[in-house]
C-alpha cells in the first residue's frame, strides 16, 4: 500500500528509502505495537504513585492506585488534550493581539495596520465605539478588548470573542449550561487544576469543563485570525500552485513552516528585497518561497505563495534535494527535520524562543532587530544553495493550480457582486432550493495511521458529487490543494450538476471566467473560525441556530491536540463532527457514549467516528439531509419519512 | 538441566493483548538479573524471548511454543537443544552460536547474543525456558506475571 495518496510524494518516499533515511512512515512501523492503554486513554501518569493502567477486559472494574476509575482517567486525559490545544491556539492569538497593541502604541516599525476596514468591522462586532476614533487608537482598543479575554477577573462576564461572534440562541444555550468562558488562560488553568490528583473525579463534570476550555480555544482562534487580518490583510481570492513540484531547480528554495504569520510575513517581505543576491549566487529565478503546513496556508492566502506540502510529508520537501532552507516557527514541526536536513545541504532554522530543536541553528525573530535577523536567515539559505548537490535533486513534476483566499469576507464580497443588498441571498437561495444540499467543513491534520490525504480526497469527492459545498482549512486544505481539488477543473470533473451550475454562475459573476473551485480554501487551522463566521452570518440571516444549518464538519485524518480542541468547540457550537480516527477515549464507555451520543442532547453537536471514508461520506450526507428535513427544505429523506408515517 | 514435571505453558488471547510490551520488559528484566549473576551484564545486548507485534489493529506476542517436533532441537548440530518434560530447553554450555536454530524456528523467537570473554567473542542462542526456575519454586513466569490484562495465560 502507498503511504501517500499523492504520487509525487510516494516517489520521494521511495527515494528516501533508497538513501536509507527514515521518515515518519518508517518510524511509525518501528514504533509498533502502539500501546493500547494509551490508545484507549486508560493510562494515567498524573501522579507519582502511578503510572496506573486500567485493564479494559477485567471482570472486576479496576481502578487506579488512588481509586480513579477508567471514566475519570479517560476524561482527565481528554480535557488535558483540549487544554494543550487551546494553549497552542490562544497563545498564537495573544502574540498577535500584543503585536497589534505595540502598533497602537507606536512601539514597532515592522508591523502596521494593513486592513483598516477589517479593524473597523471588528470594532463594530465587538461593540466598540468607532465614531470619531482614529485608526491607531482604535487598534489599541481592539487589542485591549482582545487581551481582556485572556485576563478578565469577573467570572460572570463572557469573552468578547465568544459572545459577539455566535448566534444569540447559541450563547443562551451555553450560558444555561454554565460553560461560557470569561478568561481563555483561566479556562486552561482550570483544566490543569481540576485534573490534578484528587480533584475532579466526576467524568461528566470534567467533560463539561473541557467544553468550556474548548470555547476558550475558539475565542483565542478568533483573536488570532481576525487580528492577523488587521495586521496583514484579509485574504482575497488568489491563484497559486501546490504540491512539491512548486520547488524550482533555478531558485533558492526557502520553505516557511509552522503556524504564526508574525514571522513568515517578515521573511516574505525581506526575501522580496534580496532577490538580486540570490541571482548573483547563480539562482537565475531568484528566491522561491514556498509554504509548509499552516504557515504555508497563511502566506498562500495573503500572498499567493505556493504551498509545497502539508503536515505528514514535511520531511519530503527536504528529500527533493532542492530545498535550501526550512524556516520554522511553532507547532507541528517534526523534530526529525533536524536529522533529515543533516542528510542534505538544507539549512534548518528555528526562530521562536519556545520552539527550539537541539543542534539546530536558532535565529530568533520577533524583536526589534527582526529585519536584520531575517536578512541573515535568507543569506544562510543562499549560502546553502551554493552547496546543493544536483545529483541528488528530484523535484516532482506535479504541481496543481489552486484558487485560495476564501475568507468569510471574500465569500460575502463575491456574493455581493450578485446581490449587494443581501449578499448572502444567492448562497441561501441555492441551499433552500437544494442546488447546494449543504456545507461540509474539512479541517485538521494528517495522521500516519491513514494513507496521507486519502480520507480527505475520498470523502470530498463523494460529497461534491452529491452537490455539497466544501470548505477547508489547515492540513485538510493542504490535502485538497496538493491533489488538485481547489481549481475550476475540479468543479468540472467532480461536482454534481447543480453544484457545478451554481459554482459556474458565481465564478463568472465574480469575474473569474471559470467556475469557483468545489473546495474553498479558508486558511490555516486557526482560521477554522472563518467558516464559523460564515455559518453564523447565514444562521443569523435565517434566524436559526448553528445546529439547524445543513452543516457538518469533518476531521478525517486528525492527529494533534489542537484538532481535539477544535473538534470539541465545533460540537459545542452545535455542529456534528465526523472524525476518521478514534480519539483515545474508548477505555471508558461512559465518556465514549457522552461524546458520540449524549452530547447531542446537551449541545446538539456530537462526535461521529467512522474510519471508512466512503461510509463516512454517506453518514455525513445523511446528517445533512436530516437537517434539511428539519428545516422543511426538500430532503432525500422526505419521501422516506412520509413512507414511514404511512 | 532439571526441568520439573507439569510446568505450565503460555497461551495467548490476542483480542486482549494491549500491545503494551510489558511481557517483553519483564522477560528482559529477568535476563538482566541472570546476566548480572553471570557477570556479563553490560557486555551483552538484552533481548527478550517474547516479541509483541502489530498487524492492523491486532497486537499479539510471539513466544516459544515448545513444539513437540521442534526444528530447533532437531537441527541443532551440537545437540544443545533438548526436550525435557515437554519443555524445549537450550544448554548454553553446548551451544556453538551457529544460528541454525534461529533460522529454523517458525515463530522467530530464538535470538543470538554475543559477549566478550577476554579478547574472544562468544555467541550463543537464547530462547524461552518457560521461566522454569521461577515455576519450580511456585512463582509465575515473568511475562505472564507482568501482563496487565492476562492476555497471556498459563495452560
Ligand atoms: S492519579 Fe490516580 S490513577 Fe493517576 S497515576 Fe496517580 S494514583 Fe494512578
Ligand atoms: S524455539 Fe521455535 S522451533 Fe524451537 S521449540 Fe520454540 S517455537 Fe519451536
Ligand atoms: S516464560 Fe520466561 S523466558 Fe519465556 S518468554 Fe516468558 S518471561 Fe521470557
Ligand atoms: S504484556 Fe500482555 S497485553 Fe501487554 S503486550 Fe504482552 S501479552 Fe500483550
Amino acid at each position: 500500500m502507498n503511504d501517500c495518496y499523492n504520487c509525487s510524494d510516494q516517489s520521494l518516499i521511495e527515494k528516501a528509502e533508497s538513501e536509507e533515511i527514515d521518515l515518519v512512515w518508517q518510524r511509525y512501523e518501528k514504533m509498533k505495537p502502539l500501546c493500547g492503554f494509551g490508545e484507549q486513554g486508560i493510562c494515567c501518569r498524573i501522579c507519582m504513585k502511578g503510572p496506573c493502567r486500567i485493564n479494559p477486559f477485567g471482570r472486576k472494574r479496576s481502578v487506579g492506585i488512588c481509586g480513579a476509575s477508567a471514566d475519570t482517567i479517560v476524561a482527565r486525559n481528554l480535557v488535558r488534550m483540549i487544554a494543550s490545544g487551546t494553549s497552542a491556539h490562544s497563545l498564537h492569538g495573544k502574540e498577535v493581539a500584543k503585536t497589534l497593541m505595540h502598533v497602537a502604541r507606536g512601539e514597532t516599525a515592522i508591523y502596521s495596520v494593513k486592513d483598516a476596514i477589517k479593524l473597523r468591522n471588528i470594532a463594530h462586532k465587538l461593540n466598540i465605539e468607532t465614531d470619531g476614533n482614529d485608526l491607531i487608537p482604535l487598534a489599541g482598543v481592539v487589542a485591549a478588548n482582545s487581551l481582556m479575554d485572556y485576563s478578565r477577573m469577573d467570572d460572570e462576564e463572557i469573552c468578547n470573542w465568544l459572545k459577539y461572534t455566535i448566534p444569540d440562541a447559541r450563547l443562551e444555550k451555553l450560558k444555561k449550561l454554565g460553560i461560557t468562558t470569561s478568561n481563555i488562560d483561566g479556562s486552561i488553568s482550570d483544566i490543569m487544576a481540576r485534573t490534578h490528583v484528587g480533584t475532579d473525579a466526576d467524568a461528566v463534570n470534567i467533560l463539561l469543563a473541557g467544553l468550556r476550555c474548548a470555547l476558550a480555544d475558539y475565542s483565542g482562534m478568533q483573536v488570532a485570525t481576525n487580528l492577523s487580518d488587521v495586521l496583514f490583510g484579509t485574504p482575497q481570492p488568489v491563484v497559486s500552485q501546490a504540491s512539491l513540484g512548486v520547488l524550482r531547480k533555478d531558485a533558492v528554495n526557502i520553505a516557511i513552516h509552522g503556524h504564526n504569520p508574525l514571522l513568515s510575513e517578515i521573511i516574505v517581505d525581506v526575501a522580496y528585497k534580496m532577490q538580486a543576491e540570490a541571482v548573483a549566487a547563480g539562482a537565475t529565478y531568484g528566491i522561491n518561497i514556498v509554504g509548509v503546513c499552516c504557515t504555508g496556508n497563511e502566506v498562500l492566502l495573503r500572498h499567493g505563495i505556493p504551498l509545497a506540502t502539508n503536515y505528514l510529508s514535511q520531511e519530503l520537501a527536504i528529500i527533493t534535494g532542492a530545498l535550501d532552507a526550512m524556516i520554522v516557527d511553532v507547532q507541528c514541526i517534526m523534530p526529525s527535520l533536524a536529522k533529515v536536513s543533516a542528510c542534505y545541504h538544507t539549512e534548518l532554522i528555528t526562530t521562536m524562543p519556545d520552539a527550539k530543536i537541539a543542534g539546530v541553528t536558532h535565529i530568533e525573530l520577533g524583536s526589534g532587530d527582526s529585519l536584520k535577523k531575517a536578512e541573515l536567515i535568507i543569506r544562510k539559505a543562499i549560502d546553502a544553495y551554493k552547496n546543493r548537490d544536483d545529483d541528488r535533486l528530484s523535484i516532482p513534476a506535479e504541481k496543481n493550480k489552486v484558487i485560495a483566499g476564501f475568507s468569510a469576507e471574500a465569500i460575502i464580497d463575491l456574493l455581493g457582486s450578485i446581490n449587494s443588498e443581501d449578499p448572502l441571498s444567492p448562497l441561501i437561495e441555492n441551499i433552500v432550493n437544494g442546488k447546494i444540499r449543504g456545507i461540509v467543513l474539512f479541517a485538521g491534520c494528517n495522521n500516519v495511521k491513514v494513507k496521507q490525504d486519502h480520507n480527505f480526497v475520498a470523502i470530498a469527492k463523494k460529497l461534491m458529487a452529491q452537490n455539497i459545498l466544501i470548505l477547508a482549512t489547515g492540513c485538510g486544505a493542504g490535502a485538497f490543494a496538493k491533489n488538485s481539488l481547489m481549481n475550476s477543473e475540479a468543479t468540472e470533473n467532480y461536482a454534481g450538476n447543480t453544484l457545478k451550475e451554481v459554482l459556474t454562475f458565481l465564478g463568472f459573476e465574480a469575474g473569474l471566467n471559470a467556475p469557483l473551485p468545489p473546495v474553498l480554501h479558508m486558511g490555516s487551522c486557526v482560521d477554522n473560525v472563518r467558516s464559523i463566521d460564515l455559518a453564523v452570518a447565514i444562521a443569523n440571516r435565517l434566524g436559526v441556530d448553528l445546529n439547524q444549518l445543513p452543516l457538518v464538519a469533518s476531521a478525517p485524518e486528525l492527529m494533534s491536540e489542537k484538532a481535539i480542541a477544535i473538534g470539541s468547540w465545533v460540537v459545542t457550537l452545535g455542529i456534528p463532527l465526523h472524525v476518521g480516527l478514534t480519539p483515545p477515549v474508548t477505555g471508558s464507555s461512559l465518556v465514549t457514549n457522552v461524546l458520540t451520543s449524549e452530547l447531542k442532547n446537551i449541545v446538539d453537536g456530537y462526535f461521529m467516528v467512522e474510519e471508512n471514508p466512503l461510509e463516512a461520506a454517506d453518514k455525513i450526507i445523511n446528517i445533512i439531509e436530516e437537517k434539511r428535513l428539519a428545516l422543511n427544505l426538500c430532503s432525500s429523506l422526505d419521501s422516506l419519512s412520509k413512507a414511514e408515517v404511512l | 538441566m532439571c526441568i520439573p514435571k507439569e510446568l505450565k505453558f503460555l497461551a495467548v488471547d490476542a483480542s486482549q493483548c494491549m500491545g503494551c510490551r510489558n511481557c517483553e520488559l519483564a522477560c528482559s528484566s529477568r535476563k538482566a538479573a541472570q546476566y548480572q549473576a553471570e557477570g556479563i551484564l553490560g557486555n551483552i545486548r538484552i533481548v527478550p524471548n517474547i516479541f509483541v507485534g502489530q498487524n492492523g489493529l491486532t497486537k499479539t506476542p510471539a513466544y516459544c511454543r515448545h513444539c513437540s517436533a521442534a526444528f530447533c532441537k532437531d537441527l541443532c548440530p551440537a545437540h544443545a537443544i533438548s526436550q525435557e518434560n515437554g519443555v524445549i530447553i537450550l544448554d548454553k554450555d553446548k551451544c556453538l552460536g551457529c544460528g541454525i536454530c534461529e533460522q529454523v524456528c517458525p515463530y522467530g523467537v530464538i535470538t543470538l547474543g554475543s559477549f566478550k570473554i577476554g579478547d574472544k567473542t562468544k555467541t550463543i542462542a537464547h530462547k524461552c525456558d518457560l521461566c522454569f526456575d521461577q515455576q519450580s519454586v511456585g512463582k509465575e513466569p515473568a511475562c505472564y506475571a507482568a501482563c496487565p490484562t492476562k492476555a497471556l495465560a498459563l495452560v
